[in-house]
C-alpha cells in the first residue's frame, strides 16, 4: 500500500515537471518542488496546527501545513468563506451560518442569513439580495450593518477600515469604530459604478476602478479627515465586471488589471508599468511574504497560461499547463498550487 | 373621424408612458412579489417562473455589469450570474439567478426583447426563478416592478386573517374578533396579510400592493409597496418609513405585518383593515371595538 502511494507521488512530481516546466524570464530564482499531497485522500493529523493554509479544491476545502501535512477537509455544501483559523460552510439558501474552527469545531452561529466572507480576520456577510453588508465578530456578535439601493460588487478591508462600492457608482468606508465615516461618489463617467475596491493597510490610501466611458483607476490620498484624488488613470476599454485591485503588504505598489495587462503602480517612483500577457486574465492572487502576483489568464483555446510577477510588474516566470490552477497561494517563499485533487509546494531559491 | 383618431392616438401614447417596460420572459408565472419578507431584508424585486426559458431586456438600454463564474467574483452573492442594464433617465434593471454560462453580452446596447440570458437557479433559490429588479437612480429608489410592467391580470383576492391589537408598553398581544371590549388608549396594530396566487396551483403567499386602515370611516393609516429606499444604513417601505424586521413582526409567521399605532378614544370605534393586490382585488375585515376609560 506505502509503495504504491509512493510511486502516486513520483507520478505527481513528474506531472508538475511536465506540466509545469518552468520558463524563467529571469535567472536569478529558480523552482524546486518540495511535496506534493492528493487532497482528496489524505492522511490526516501530524500538522503544525499553528500555520494552517486554507484550500479548495472543487468541491473540497480544508487547510495543511507546510509540510503537506492535511489537518482537516470536508466536503463543500454550497459555498465555503475560509480564512486561517476559521470556515463556515453553507447552503445557497443560507439561513443557517455556521462558524466552525479550522479543526471543524463549533464556534457559533450567526443570527443572520446571506453569503460571508473573510478578509484576514474580519467575517462579512452579504445579504440575498446583495444590498446590505454586515460585519459579525467570530463569535457571533453583530459588529455593523449597511443597506444600499443597489448591489454591493466591491470591497477591501485592514484591521480599522472596511469599503465598499456599489453598482451605483457609491462608496461607503467604515472608520475603526465601524461607524461609516464617509460616503462618496466619484462621478468622473458617463456611467458610474464601483468595478474594485483597495484600502492600504494603514488605512492612508484608497484606489478604485470605477465608471464606464471613461473608465478609470483612481487612487485617493487621505489628507487630515478626507481623502482627495492624486492620480487618474483611463483605460482605452470599458469592462463590465467586478475586477482586482489591491496594494502590496507595505503599501509600495499597488497591483490591478484590465483583460490582458497586468498593471504595477509604484508609490516611491510615482511609476505605473504594464506587462501584457497571453490570454484573458482570470485570477490573481498576492503572495504577501515574497511581494510576488501570481496570475493566471485563459486563452481562447482552454489553454491556461500561469505567472509569477515581480512588484515591478516583470515577468518572473511564465508557464503553459493545460489543467489549469485553481488554487494558489504561498508564504515565506514556498508556494502552493492545486490542481485537480493534488496540492503540491515549491520552493524558490537563489540560483 | 379625426376625433376619433386624436383619441386612439393619445391612448396609445398615454399607455405606453404607463406601461414602458416588457415583461422580461414570455411566458411568466408571478413566484414572488415586491417587499415579501425576506428575513433580514425586503425582497427587493419580483420572482419570476415559468421554467427555463430566455430573459430579454425590457427595454432599449445599455449592459453596465454583469457577473458570472469565470469574471472576478471577488464577493459571494445570492443573486448568482445576474446583470444590470442601464436604460433612459437612469432607470436600472437587474436579471439575476441565471443560468449558468447563458449571460449573453456581446451586444453590450441592448434593444427591448433582446436576449441577455436564460432563467437559471444560480442563487439563493430553490429552483429556476428570475429574480427581476427596477432602481430609479434620480430618486434613489427600488421600485415595484409591477408598477412598470403591463398588467399582470390577476384576479384572486388577497387574505386578510388574524388581527392582533397590543397596548402600547402591555405586550400583551389581543386577537380580535367581532366584537372587543378593551380600555382606551393608544393601541400598536398589526395583522396576518397576504395575496394569493392564481399563477401556479399550489398554495403560494405573495405581498399584497396596498394595505388600509379605517377607524370609524377615516383612513388612519395607508401603506402601499410601490417603492423601497434607504433611510440613513436601512431600506425601508417608502410609504411608512419602516425597515423590514419592524414591518415583520416576527420571521416564523413571514406574513404578520405591523400596521401602526392608533389612538383609541373610549365609546364605540369601527375599524377597518382592507388589503389589495395590483391588480385590484381587495378583501377587507372590520371589528368592533367597545372601550372604556
Amino acid at each position: 500500500m506505502k509503495k504504491k502511494r509512493k510511486r502516486i507521488s513520483v507520478l505527481l512530481f513528474l506531472f508538475i515537471y511536465i506540466f509545469l516546466a518552468p520558463e524563467y524570464e529571469n535567472n536569478t530564482l529558480k523552482f524546486s518542488p518540495a511535496w506534493v499531497v492528493n487532497a482528496f485522500k489524505p492522511e490526516l493529523g501530524g500538522a503544525e496546527k499553528n500555520s494552517l493554509i486554507p484550500f479548495r479544491l472543487g468541491q473540497v476545502f480544508g487547510y495543511f501545513d507546510r509540510s503537506g501535512k492535511i489537518s482537516f477537509i470536508d466536503r463543500v455544501f454550497y459555498n465555503t468563506a475560509q480564512n486561517k483559523k476559521y470556515f463556515i460552510n453553507y447552503t445557497s439558501v443560507t439561513e443557517n451560518l455556521v462558524v466552525n474552527k479550522n479543526d471543524g469545531t463549533f464556534v457559533s452561529n450567526l443570527k443572520t442569513a446571506g453569503y460571508p466572507y473573510f478578509i484576514d480576520d474580519r467575517l462579512f456577510v452579504i445579504s440575498a439580495n446583495s444590498k446590505k453588508i454586515s460585519e459579525w465578530s467570530i463569535e457571533g456578535e453583530n459588529i455593523f450593518s449597511y443597506e444600499n439601493e443597489s448591489e454591493i460588487i466591491s470591497s477591501d478591508a485592514n484591521i480599522d477600515t472596511y469599503i465598499a462600492g456599489f453598482v451605483d457608482g457609491s462608496v461607503i468606508i467604515t472608520d475603526k469604530d465601524r461607524k461609516i465615516e464617509k460616503l462618496m461618489k466619484p462621478e468622473l463617467s458617463r456611467i458610474n459604478a464601483v468595478y474594485g475596491l483597495a484600502i492600504s493597510s494603514d488605512s492612508e490610501l484608497i484606489a478604485m476602478i470605477t465608471g464606464l466611458d471613461p473608465q478609470y483607476m483612481i487612487i485617493m490620498k487621505k489628507k487630515h479627515t478626507q481623502y482627495s484624488r492624486i492620480f487618474t488613470y483611463q483605460f482605452n476599454n470599458n469592462l463590465r465586471h467586478s475586477r482586482y485591485i489591491t496594494f502590496s503588504d507595505d503599501n509600495r505598489y499597488l497591483f490591478f488589471e484590465s483583460e490582458n495587462i497586468f498593471y504595477c503602480y509604484d508609490f516611491l517612483t510615482k511609476s505605473l508599468s504594464s506587462t501584457s500577457l497571453e490570454g484573458k486574465i482570470s485570477a490573481v492572487h498576492y503572495l504577501p511574504d515574497s511581494g510576488f502576483s501570481a496570475v493566471k489568464t485563459d486563452g481562447p483555446a482552454g489553454q491556461s497560461y500561469f505567472y509569477l510577477i515581480y512588484p515591478d510588474g516583470s515577468i518572473m516566470y511564465r508557464n503553459k499547463s493545460k489543467s489549469g490552477n485553481v488554487f494558489m497561494t504561498g508564504s515565506g517563499g514556498r508556494f502552493y498550487f492545486g490542481t485537480g485533487n493534488s496540492i503540491y509546494s515549491v520552493d524558490m531559491l537563489d540560483d | 373621424m379625426k376625433k376619433y383618431f386624436v383619441f386612439f392616438l393619445l391612448l396609445i401614447i398615454s399607455d405606453s408612458a404607463l406601461f414602458s417596460l416588457q415583461w422580461p420572459v414570455e411566458n411568466w408565472v408571478l413566484q414572488s412579489t415586491f417587499a415579501e419578507n425576506r428575513g433580514d431584508h425586503y425582497q427587493t424585486g419580483i420572482g419570476i417562473g415559468g421554467g427555463e426559458q430566455k430573459v430579454l431586456s425590457v427595454a432599449d438600454g445599455e449592459i453596465v455589469y454583469y457577473q458570472e463564474e469565470n469574471t472576478f467574483s471577488v464577493l459571494p452573492s445570492g443573486l448568482g450570474n445576474y446583470i444590470v442594464i442601464e436604460h433612459e433617465r437612469q432607470l436600472r434593471t437587474t436579471y439575476a439567478n441565471l443560468k449558468k454560462d447563458s449571460i449573453d453580452i456581446k451586444k453590450i446596447k441592448v434593444k427591448a426583447g433582446d436576449k441577455i440570458g436564460l432563467i437559471g437557479d444560480s442563487g439563493a433559490s430553490n429552483g429556476p426563478v428570475l429574480h427581476f429588479e427596477v432602481i430609479d437612480l434620480e430618486l434613489n429608489e427600488i421600485v415595484n416592478p409591477l408598477m412598470l410592467l403591463p398588467p399582470a391580470g390577476d384576479k384572486t383576492k388577497p387574505a386578510v386573517k388574524e388581527v392582533f391589537i397590543e397596548m402600547a408598553g402591555s405586550k400583551k398581544e389581543i386577537k380580535l374578533s367581532n366584537r372587543n371590549d378593551i380600555k382606551a388608549g393608544k393601541y400598536d396594530f398589526s395583522a396576518v396579510i397576504y395575496d394569493t396566487s392564481e399563477y401556479v396551483d399550489y398554495f403560494c403567499q405573495l405581498a399584497p400592493y396596498k394595505i388600509n386602515v379605517y377607524i370609524n370611516g377615516e383612513e388612519a393609516a395607508a401603506i402601499s409597496y410601490n417603492s423601497i429606499k434607504k433611510n440613513d444604513k436601512s431600506l425601508v417601505l417608502s410609504s411608512n418609513m419602516k425597515k423590514v424586521s419592524e414591518y415583520y413582526k416576527n420571521t416564523v409567521n413571514n406574513w404578520h405585518i405591523y400596521l401602526g399605532q392608533f389612538d383609541i378614544s373610549a365609546g364605540m370605534i369601527r375599524v377597518e383593515i382592507a388589503a389589495s393586490d395590483f391588480a385590484g382585488n381587495e378583501t377587507s375585515k372590520e371589528f368592533l371595538l367597545v372601550s372604556q376609560k
